[in-house]
């Protein structure tokens, strides 16, 4: 799952030959492959978009309702913490999106918990259930999402003509490579802690 | 602004035996073997030959690679 996200990034880097070994490590050395594996932002973010506003904020929105919807999955109080201080941050993303793009017309939100094309909660959820997503899952999801959301702001940055719509794009890039250091952070005390044991 | 444009498919998948395949039948220097797990996950176990660089390192240290050469990510 991770290295789908760096795969991304490599391509964006102008990489000309980037493989992704599908199962990783477990397949390598013999075992079997986990569920998951193919689960991205295209997976809660289909279709068109008329602006980088509305993608962006479409964006945030379907990474916040993952993240409250993995929160519930998980068992992990302080994998539980982050992730809901990751859903926070992201409402905080949308607010700073609509601060950037005043002048866009937009549609009232709504209560509803849709995701973004057409996905529920629910259906997240479910989707996660039967996968049986561990803590380990969790968090390899949340980096591969961070790592996406990364590239896209990067891309966004870089197609961008208008210098404050760059600069703003940077400080998403910023932003996100942030959460991605979060988790890494996190996952590295979990992994200590199950050495020590 | 089509979303799909931004995010298809960049890279190639392939299996595990193919990549034992494709290291067996050529020299270390031709190719690059990418780690992107976390050190610990790296200490436990890793394909021989490949270089570690956690995920959340990875932009800043694209310049440690040649965007040339093969690479492979797990």
């Amino acid at each position: 799952m991770r290295s789908k996200s760096a795969a991304q990034l490599l391509h964006a880097a102008d990489f000309s030959d980037i493989h992704n070994v599908t199962g990783g490590i477990i397949v390598y050395e013999g075992g079997k492959a986990t569920g998951g594996e193919d689960f991205g932002m295209d997976f809660f973010i289909r279709g068109d978009f008329n602006d980088v506003f509305r993608m962006s904020y479409a964006m945030e929105k379907g990474l916040q309702q993952l993240y409250l919807s993995l929160e519930e999955l998980c068992d992990d109080e302080s994998v539980k913490k982050l992730l809901s201080r990751l859903a926070k941050f992201e409402e905080g993303h949308k607010a700073k999106l609509k601060a950037m793009f005043p002048d866009i017309p937009r549609e009232e939100e709504t209560e509803s918990d849709n995701l973004e094309g057409g996905f529920t909660r629910q259906q997240v959820l479910d989707n996660f259930k039967t996968s049986n997503i561990t803590v380990d899952g969790i968090i390899h999801l949340g980096m591969a999402i961070e790592t996406q959301a990364y590239d896209l702001y990067s891309r966004l940055s870089a197609s961008s003509d208008n210098k404050e719509t760059k600069e703003f794009f940077l400080f998403m890039v910023a932003e996100e490579k942030q959460h991605l250091g979060f988790l890494s952070a996190e996952y590295d005390k979990i992994l200590a802690k199950r050495k020590s044991v | 602004m089509i979303w799909n444009n931004l995010f298809t498919t960049p890279y190639a998948n392939i299996s595990a035996a193919d990549v034992k395949k494709f290291i067996a039948a050529h020299k270390p220097e031709e190719y690059q073997l990418i780690d992107v797990r976390q050190p610990q996950e790296y200490a436990t176990e890793h394909i021989p030959g490949a270089k570690l660089i956690p995920l959340a390192e990875l932009p800043e240290r694209l310049t440690e690679l040649d965007p040339g050469k093969p690479t492979f990510i797990y």
